[in-house]
């Protein structure tokens, strides 16, 4: 097996988060579902990076796989490296809050009800920060049960400096609310206080907006972006929305059934979309100009978790499925700089001929890869055909 | 889902699909959980076998319940033919046990159903119809509430006098109130379910809606309320018979065996020892095929 | 809403729902079967005897006129007075309401003291061994009826072991020992039960708060598992867990009737029981309204100490 070497043709520094192979699967009574299945990116500093794909498709897995919050899940991945280096679970418990935060998706029930929100963000400053208060158990349960936190500590005027910067209005009273008391819009500006209060260089944004209604929304992508642009920090900004990538992202990966299936700049996948599904993906966006009756939405539904396809998870609902697609994916390189795709059609043996894929010579040897070179040479690790019926 | 889809689908559940009301898949899920949990495995072969013994103790029993048999004050100690030793008339201990058992499960099941049925009446309308109806029947259950139920079994035993259904009604009463307000609540959550307001589009009676729409959404946690609650008052109808507040001082039930016992704890342990086992065997038994039945229905502890 | 009107309103409640209590208590004593009169008196009074001393004890009177001047009366603290040995009611009910207060608040000490930590294990070690024990431990524990457990623990703690006096009960003013050492097994026998119910609850509640989204984003903080289980779990847990306590406060008072017998103590169900043998009738509404007021009065405490611990009650607001 050999180490993934950035892809070719990529003129990028080391990234700032580097995912290597992650899998994840949950067990079930019916046996295991597995929600990520081999996906590999990497985040660049400063960079929005965007992940999209429809519910169910292993988004938010994989962002909580990668912190080690997937409670029941079985987490597995050749490498995940932070500033170019591999964390441990213990290292990323600790990175976790600081370092790389995450917001999520619905802020009406991820902030506790039961503690202000100020204390919220403050003991995040506390665990995270140097303003030299303990941390100790003791300690922190003496504020919540018995003194409260001080309004004259610095963690707790760091967390009003915070509301202020996230644009929460009178922040030294807000802090001292409970969440049911703010508006949907204000308890994610919270959230996002709450995530950047460990000062973090990574934010993982878990369909942030999702929960709001549509002006908020552009509000809080606003904030986003002044993150970026502010503080320098990245975000992995995960959504089903593809007008909400196309305003943020610098890159987007594109997930289906857990794996992902384009990866490019996001100009260059709106403009040059090369795999089928992400095809279909934007032709199912409704325009202003449409004159179009019907939205064009893919047949057919995603695969049974219990009963995945061999090879491309999508073939089932492909219009241009060939021979080929039952075959373990790889991955090709497509036009554009950073542009990736996990397609058989891009394979160098194929030629499109009349509008029918064509194989050239004999289908197995090109499978082994003997004569093109795929981009990933491990395509048969990372997808054993075999286990997948 | 749309609101057709659902209509639609509860149309083609209605037909033949329920058993007494109770939406066949409930039943399976049931019958799968008595067939599959350990606990209700456990539970529910207590629950028959005492059943059983309770049902068919005038053939199984070796002795007369209430023969005394003087000889055997002497030695009260368990032998062959009194397998568990007698009581301080002599009176065999096992068979006591076995007719006690009749009144112990008779008047837990009783005083539950009683109370259910009230309660569970008192709840729907309340939580069906709202306004003045929903004020007047909740402040009367806030009423029944405020009184401990030990006291309002007390006091209607003391008004009606003792005696097998008096007791019942009795333990029953006290339960109203936890099935109005169980009742109450799982109404107002599902009148607002698509399904109902659809009944109500498409001109159903209030009634046909309650009783055909509304009660059978609300049975798994009334199950398994009942469940629980047949243990606590065969609980209860031992606390009675042990103050002497039961059936009737000289019937044989589990509670008044142990009272009876009491004053000969020292010489003669096993006669209140043993009715508090065969109690504790029983209630053992309904709260575990109780608890797994909150499983398979999936109710929370909380709500019951 | 305010916290002070919300805690008026529930006081306002709470004070209708006593007055209701007594109305019913009052005609349902007259319900019961017997005449006082010539109960006190005896099978073989004469019909004279009984006939004046009804008159003297005002039963005579339209049962209108006999509930206004018993309300009036009681409104200025006037419970009557026993028909059985004379003496002032609250008098009474006061000189027995110590004991029963003593096993009741010591089981609930002992009910908390068992049912928190275990519950809390057991949901943290869902399905793992201690789990089952405490499941196990507490099954048992809600099926026994609490005056058995008593006689278990008095059979072996007392009369085998001879650890702790078996009969009566001795005033905490006489010293904390002693009034300990009588309590202690009655105590345990209120306590088991309903704290096994409290443990499945606690078990139950801090499953789902386990589950909630905001445990996830403190885990997300890279808080320690212990902060987020005490921290950021524990006071949520709590909120369903003590309406459930306030509303099992019922079962725990009818333990300590029967426990009170078990265990030769003189308190209030002893007395109510005796009373309603000799249909005293003064003494039975007494005892019914006490108890029936510490129970409302308890709940007010318990709906009060849950606003205090959820703040979207006390802070009102919000959607």
């Amino acid at each position: 097996m050999t180490p993934r070497t950035p892809t070719q043709g990529s003129t990028r520094e080391e990234p700032l988060l580097e995912v290597e192979n992650l899998r994840t699967s949950f067990p079930t009574d019916r046996g295991d579902v597995t929600a990520v299945d081999g996906i590999s990116f990497g985040v660049d500093t400063g960079e929005i990076f965007g992940i999209v794909g429809e519910s169910g498709s292993g988004k938010s897995v994989t962002a909580l796989s990668i912190l080690g919050l997937a409670a029941d899940g079985e987490v597995e991945a050749d490498a995940i490296r932070f500033r170019g280096e591999e964390l441990s679970t213990r290292e990323m418990s600790a990175v976790r809050g600081g370092e790389i935060s995450m917001i999520f998706q619905d802020p009406m029930s991820s902030l506790n009800p039961v503690m202000t929100v100020g204390e919220q963000i403050a003991e995040v400053v506390r665990h995270h920060g140097e303003v030299g208060e303990s941390t100790g158990i003791l300690s922190e349960l003496r504020r919540k049960y018995v003194t409260g936190t001080s309004d004259s500590s610095r963690s707790w005027q760091r967390a009003v400096e915070l509301l202020d910067t996230v644009g929460i209005p009178d922040p030294e009273q807000r802090a001292n609310e409970y969440p049911h008391q703010l508006s949907g819009g204000m308890k994610q500006r919270v959230m996002i206080a709450q995530a950047l209060a460990g000062d973090p260089s990574l934010i993982i944004a878990d369909e942030p907006t999702t929960a709001l209604d549509v002006t908020i929304e552009a509000q809080i992508l606003n904030e986003l972006f002044e993150l970026r642009d502010e503080f320098g920090v990245s975000i992995v900004l995960i959504t089903h929305d593809l007008a909400v990538v196309r305003e943020t992202c610098d890159r987007v990966a594109v997930m289906y059934a857990g794996e992902l299936m384009e990866t490019a700049r996001t100009e260059t996948l709106f403009d040059e979309p090369t795999h089928p599904y992400t095809k279909g993906l934007l032709r199912s966006i409704p325009r202003v100009d449409d004159d179009r009756e019907w939205l064009n939405a893919i047949d057919g539904t995603v695969p049974d978790p219990f009963n995945r396809p061999s090879g491309c998870p999508f073939r089932d609902r492909c219009d241009a499925a060939f021979e080929l697609c039952s075959e373990p994916l790889d991955r090709y390189d497509a036009t554009g700089t950073d542009h990736e795709v996990r397609c058989h059609l891009q394979h160098d043996a194929v030629d499109i001929d009349d509008g029918e894929p064509v194989v050239e010579g004999s289908l197995h040897s090109r499978l082994d890869g003997t004569e093109t070179e795929p981009l990933d040479e491990r395509s048969g690790v990372v997808e054993p055909g075999g286990e997948r019926q | 889902m749309s609101v057709a889809d659902r209509v639609r689908e509860r149309l083609a559940t209605e037909e033949g699909s329920r058993v007494l009301g109770i939406r066949s898949d409930l039943l399976d899920r049931l019958v799968k959980t008595i067939r599959l949990d350990l606990r209700a495995k456990i539970g529910f072969t207590i629950v028959v076998l005492f059943g059983l013994s309770a049902v068919f103790a005038p053939m199984l029993a070796p002795h007369d319940p209430m023969a005394q048999a003087f000889g055997m004050l002497q030695s009260p100690n368990p032998s062959s033919a009194n397998p568990l030793g007698t009581d301080s008339f002599g009176r065999d201990l096992l068979s006591r046990l076995m007719y006690g058992a009749r009144i112990s499960l008779a008047v837990g099941l009783g005083a539950v159903t009683f109370g259910a049925l009230v309660g569970i009446l008192i709840g729907l309308f309340a939580g069906y119809y709202g306004g003045w109806l929903d004020d007047l029947l909740m402040r009367a259950v806030d009423v029944m509430w405020a009184f401990p139920w030990l006291l309002i079994a007390i006091i209607l035993v003391a008004i009606f006098g003792q005696g097998f259904w008096n007791v019942m009604f009795a333990v029953g009463f006290a339960y109203i109130d936890d099935f109005a307000r169980l009742a109450r609540g799982e109404v107002l959550s599902v009148r607002e379910e698509e399904y109902t307001l659809a009944a109500e589009s498409i001109g159903l009676s209030d009634t046909e809606i309650i009783f055909e729409e509304v009660f059978p959404n609300t049975v798994a946690p009334l199950i398994v309320q009942f469940t629980v609650f047949t243990a606590r008052a065969i609980l209860a109808e031992s606390t009675l018979s042990f103050l002497g507040l039961g059936v009737k001082p000289t019937t044989p039930t589990w509670g008044a065996l142990l009272g009876q016992g009491r004053g000969f704890i020292t010489q003669a342990w096993w006669i209140s020892i043993i009715p508090g086992i065969a109690i504790m065997i029983t209630v053992l038994g309904i709260n575990l095929f109780g608890d797994a039945l909150r499983d398979a229905f999936d109710v929370k502890e909380t709500e019951t | 809403m305010g916290l002070k009107r919300y805690v008026a309103k529930r006081v306002a409640h709470a004070a209708v729902v006593i007055y209701i209590v007594a109305t019913v208590v009052f005609f349902a004593v007259r319900a019961i079967p017997g005449d006082p009169a010539r109960v006190l008196l005896g099978g073989d009074a004469n019909a004279d005897a009984i006939a004046a001393l009804r008159e003297d004890m005002g039963l005579n009177q339209p049962l209108y006129v006999q509930y206004l001047r018993w309300l009036g009366d009681l409104v200025r603290g006037d419970f009557g007075q026993s028909v059985f040995n004379d003496q002032p009611v609250l008098d009474m009910l006061l000189g027995v309401a110590e004991p029963t207060a003593s096993i009741a608040a010591l089981g609930m000490v002992i009910a908390i003291l068992i049912a928190l930590p275990a519950g809390i294990v057991s949901s943290v070690k869902r399905y793992q061994w201690e789990d089952y024990v405490a499941t196990a431990v507490s099954f048992v524990g809600i099926s026994m009826p609490g005056f058995w457990i008593g006689i278990v623990l008095l059979l072996v703690f007392s009369a085998r072991l001879g650890l702790v006096p078996a009969f009566g009960y001795v005033s905490i003013s006489e010293g904390i020992v002693p009034w300990f050492k009588h309590i202690i097994l009655p105590a345990i026998a209120v306590g088991l039960p309903y704290g096994g119910i409290l443990m499945r609850m606690t078990r139950s509640s801090m499953m789902d708060v386990l589950n909630e989204d905001y445990m996830r984003t403190a885990r997300a903080k890279g808080l320690s598992n212990r902060l987020v289980l005490f921290k950021h779990g524990l006071q949520n847990a709590l909120i369903p867990i003590i309406t459930i306590a306030g509303i099992l406060l019922g079962v725990l008072l009818g333990g300590v009737v029967a426990v009170e017998v078990v265990f030769g103590i003189q308190g209030l169900g002893r007395l109510l029981i005796a009373s309603i043998e000799r249909r005293d009738f003064p003494v039975i509404q007494g005892a019914v309204i006490i108890i029936s007021f510490i129970f409302v009065a308890m709940n007010l405490l318990v709906d009060i100490l849950y606003t205090s611990i959820n703040p979207r009650i006390k802070y009102g607001g919000g959607e």
